[in-house]
């Protein structure tokens, strides 16, 4: 059980600066994934905590040991930092068969032969991969490649894990096989993982924690349910969700917000006084209904859409001054809809977000 | 006020230290950084302090030249220059060999660009029959060295009338006696370099042509135009400028060339630059000789400069995006068969014909006699004249063991240093280090291997730095064909390295392995394709190579092709042919082992190993 530790780590590459005065603690034994779009930081942060790359600034402690300082110069290079890492492509090594790509780790650390063996068996038997191990790497499925590259990093029995988009490869089906077995294997090694991905479902379903990154900084770092449910700020909010979050601009007036067609009381939160605020609803935190309801808005519906267990309804909005369009995600047994019927759309209070327009921070 | 820094001093000192100290283990556990910098320091110092000291020394008075430059040695001077612009002999020592160099070189370029481009054609659109037998023997003639085809050249129409010569079969045979034009000089050496550099401009223009997006061609014809239509306004235009960088880089790959030009031209007093180079090195005017060094190396670099400047232009054809996938096979007709006889024929014979004429030469007892009754194996395995033949000679065997001392040190050592300059390379993608070593490790392409020799030859006449005195040792040659090796080394590597993902290595580092580690179980295994290539055409072009050495051998250090060339001198063909039988087999077989192993055309990669 490791912890690692960054404290205001930087990384710049000539002038673009891919990771920018980071901290993050991630605690022993935890599931955490650095969740965010692409050339937002997150392989980054994890290649400086492999010792694949090294910081500007800010110091990284795996353990109690500081593995990286940029004020003073230290840096314990990749190959003493006893990490398991995973890479997107696997990095199996093409010209060993599976058998010796597994054993590189414990050879080159000069680990007894038995006690090799006993965990090469150990190893094999956990991840199911017996009948592989005489095969080279290129005569592998992409599910069994995958499986090699956990059991290479698992016999070395490293306290530390990190992985980096290690299902992209997969097909969808495999990937959510895969997912259930990295939960287990987790839960029963007890390791520290740290997880580097770009889709939201595989972070939300691993992590016990997980931090939104954008621009080289963490927006939030939270359990998922939090991530998803009380998002940060407005770029948290619009990244979650498998839809593009519907935004209303409105002002915020005590505990209640005016806007373009549409008002609702009750904010919590609401102090500090009149300002203009960013509403956001989820395309399935918003229900048509036949008649209105408080905090709800007119509108006619464009097209509708039917995607199996629920509908998507493109509508537009009938009070707002310009034209405004809002996509809502109902539940199919809501009853029907036809396009040219006006609607009431329901904002869902208990999941309502609201930003600060200026700061984009949460209210 | 100084109480409270006080204590503080020692601290911030240690801090200092501290500092320093991981410094210096950052330094060392970053290989790439450290190898680039120490390729870096060595590169350029086998590289650009020679040229530079020749620069020096065309400057100042050379050791012999004192009482004519009216000077003392080392003093300032432009005397050499000036002989070689302005002087009396300006004319004999520098105007005559360039206008040479510059006939030859052009005339065997156009030549050469017209067999090859034709052939490449014929082999990449055309439905012409036995393609693989023609593209397997057009290659021959540029794996061997060209003083062989040229000594073939004289064994076929040499006549007695030239100083040491010896009638060939054109007099011998058909009772013709071929006029000095054909047998010796300007004519024999423009053909004999184009027999040799053909193969470069066909496996260059062939690799173009096949890049072409048969579409392109495809829509033509639908547009209604005609073959010859089709090739005039889309083909050609479309491998134009892959066509003028293989223009400029076979006339970059002869200006210097020994062999041919010293074997037919220096019999009649015919020079080209490389030749009047070795003439003045060889008579003590090194001032001379240096200056026309650097008048290759100059012409050389040139060359080389407006090849990057098409190859810069060539990029706007971006049509040649590789996916031609559909290749039209034009036929030929009524015309196909005429066509295919005349390129067996002609390929068969650039392919065969020296290495058969030099077997028989080698069989001759009496030279120029092509009769059955005078076939022997006494300069094989006999004696004669007090000579032995030369599989017992032991002068032979002392100079075919430096061969292959001198080949497998430098073929081990570029393979290595090659495959490492690719990984400092390709680890340090994109940094200002990595891109200054790849363009340092390609600077010797621009000097010619005659050039190498003369540079090194003063270079290391006496101890420098670090360094003993090397010349009469075998060291010098090897240090020299390795730098002269140097580019197509680290090309391979750099190709090979690129291949291996970043993250194999990565990988390996995170399980603990340290760089060495890396290298033996990683990196070496899977860049060993490309190593091998490395490794056995650095060989072969070390072994069969005359004009590096020529001007570095002593007696002692003696290698084959430089004995060849003294027996010649001699007017000892027989034992010249013989050597150059053994050097042609050797080379021949050594590159289809790379072929074979690398499974794949190993030539195409590297389109100049034959210099």
């Amino acid at each position: 059980m490791t912890r690692v530790v960054l404290e205001h780590v930087t990384k710049r590459f000539g002038n673009d600066v891919a990771v920018d005065d980071l901290s993050l603690e991630i605690h022993p034994g935890e599931f955490f994934s650095l969740l965010g779009p692409s050339g937002c930081g997150k392989t980054t942060t994890m290649r400086l905590i492999a010792g694949l790359d090294r910081p500007d600034e800010g110091r990284i402690l795996i353990g109690d040991t500081v593995v990286v300082d940029a004020a003073d110069g230290t840096f314990v290079p990749a190959s003493r930092r006893k990490l398991g890492m995973v890479f997107q492509n696997y990095a199996l090594w093409p010209h060993m068969t599976v058998r010796e790509n597994i054993l590189f780790g414990l050879e080159v650390r000069k680990v007894k032969k038995a006690d090799r063996d006993e965990r090469f068996a150990e190893v094999i038997d956990q991840l199911q991969i017996t009948n592989f191990v005489a095969r080279y790497p290129n005569e592998l499925s992409g599910g069994q490649q995958q499986r090699i590259a956990l059991a290479r990093e698992l016999v070395t029995g490293a306290e530390v894990l990190l992985m980096d988009e290690p299902l992209s490869n997969l097909d969808a089906k495999l990937r959510i096989d895969m997912r259930v077995e990295l939960k287990r294997l987790h839960t029963a090694t007890g390791k520290t993982v740290i997880y580097v991905t770009h889709d939201q479902v595989e972070a939300l379903t691993l992590s016990e924690r997980m931090a939104v990154m954008k621009d080289g900084e963490v927006q939030q770092v939270a359990s998922p349910d939090d991530v998803f449910m009380r998002p940060a700020n407005m770029f948290v909010a619009s990244f979650m969700g498998q839809s593009s979050i519907n935004t209303f601009e409105g002002r915020l007036r005590g505990d209640g917000i005016e806007g373009e067609g549409f008002s609702v009381t009750g904010i919590e939160n609401a102090q500090g006084g009149d300002r203009r605020v960013i509403v956001a609803a989820r395309p399935e935190e918003l229900r048509a209904t036949q008649e209105p309801s408080p905090a709800s808005f007119r509108c006619e519906i464009i097209s509708v859409m039917p995607m199996g267990y629920s509908t998507l309804l493109y509508v537009r909005m009938l009070d707002a001054s310009a034209e405004r369009f809002v996509t809502i995600d109902q539940d199919r047994r809501d009853g029907h809809f036809t396009p040219g019927d006006t609607v009431w759309a329901a904002f869902d209070m208990e999941s309502l977000h609201v930003f600060d327009e200026e700061t984009q921070a949460r209210i | 006020m100084s109480q409270p820094t006080a204590p503080s001093a020692p601290r911030a000192n240690r801090r200092r230290l501290r500092r320093a100290v991981n410094a210096v283990k950052l330094w060392i556990t970053t290989p790439h950084r450290w190898m680039g910098w120490l390729f870096l320091l060595v590169f350029g110092y086998l590289i650009l302090v020679p040229v530079g000291e020749i620069i020096l020394a065309t400057l100042r008075i050379q050791e012999g030249d004192a009482r004519r430059a009216g000077g003392a040695i080392g003093d300032w001077t432009l005397y050499y220059w000036q002989r070689t612009f302005t002087g009396d002999l300006s004319r004999r020592i520098f105007y005559e060999p360039l206008m040479n160099t510059l006939i030859v070189s052009v005339g065997y370029t156009v030549l050469a660009m017209t067999i090859g481009v034709t052939l490449a054609w014929l082999l990449v659109k055309s439905d012409i029959p036995f393609k693989k037998f023609i593209g397997f023997a057009a290659l021959i003639p540029y794996i061997v060295p060209s003083w062989t085809i040229a000594l073939a050249w004289l064994t076929m129409f040499g006549n007695d009338r030239v100083g040491i010569g010896a009638p060939g079969i054109l007099q011998s045979v058909i009772g013709i006696v071929p006029p000095d034009w054909l047998a010796y000089g300007m004519f024999p050496i423009t053909i004999v370099l184009a027999i040799n550099y053909f193969a470069f401009t066909f496996l260059l223009s062939a690799s173009a042509l096949a890049t072409i997006d048969g579409r392109l061609e495809e829509s033509a014809e639908l547009h209604g135009a005609g073959g010859r239509r089709i090739l005039r306004a889309i083909t050609l235009p479309l491998i134009l400028p892959a066509l003028g960088s293989a223009f400029i880089l076979t006339f970059a790959q002869g200006i210097g060339t020994f062999g041919a030009p010293a074997f037919l031209g220096i019999p009649v007093r015919f020079y080209m630059l490389s030749t009047q180079l070795y003439q003045s090195a060889g008579i003590g005017r090194f001032g001379d000789a240096f200056a026309l060094t650097l008048i290759l190396i100059v012409m050389a670099g040139l060359a080389i400069v407006m090849n990057s400047m098409m190859m810069g232009r060539r990029k706007q054809f971006t049509t040649m995006t590789g996916k031609g996938s559909t290749h039209r096979r034009v036929p030929l007709g009524r015309w196909r068969w005429p066509v295919t006889i005349v390129t067996l024929l002609f390929v068969s014979i650039a392919a065969f014909m020296p290495i058969t004429l030099l077997v028989w030469q080698s069989l001759q007892l009496q030279l120029g006699n092509f009769g059955i009754t005078n076939l022997t194996l006494t300069y094989w395995i006999g004696e004669i004249d007090g000579m032995r033949g030369i599989v017992a000679d032991p002068r032979v065997r002392h100079a075919a063991w430096n061969s292959l001392i001198i080949g497998l040190a430098v073929a081990t050592s570029t393979a290595l240093i090659g495959i490492l300059t690719g990984y400092v390379v390709a680890k340090g993608r994109g940094s200002r280090l990595a891109r200054v070593v790849e363009q340092v490790s390609f600077l010797p392409y621009v000097i010619p291997g005659i050039a190498f020799g003369a540079i090194y030859l003063t270079m290391f006449a006496r101890p420098v730095g670090p360094l003993p005195a090397l010349y009469g040792t075998i060291w010098i040659i090897i240090l020299a064909a390795m730098v002269n090796r140097l580019p197509f080394a680290s090309r391979t590597g750099i190709s090979a390295m690129m291949q291996i993902g970043h993250s194999l290595e990565e990988a390996a580092e995170v399980h603990g392995a340290g760089f060495f580690t890396r290298l033996k179980r990683i990196l070496l295994p899977l860049s060993k394709r490309g190593f091998l290539a490395g490794f056995i055409l650095s060989f072969v072009s070390t072994v069969k190579d005359l004009s590096l050495v020529v001007l570095l051998v002593t007696p002692q250090t003696m290698v084959l092709t430089v004995l060849t060339f003294g027996y010649v001198e001699l007017g000892r063909r027989q034992f010249a042919d013989a050597i150059g039988v053994v050097i042609v087999v050797l080379v021949l077989s050594c590159t289809w082992l790379a072929q074979w192993a690398t499974k794949t055309n190993p030539l195409e990669g590297f389109g100049g190993s034959n210099r």
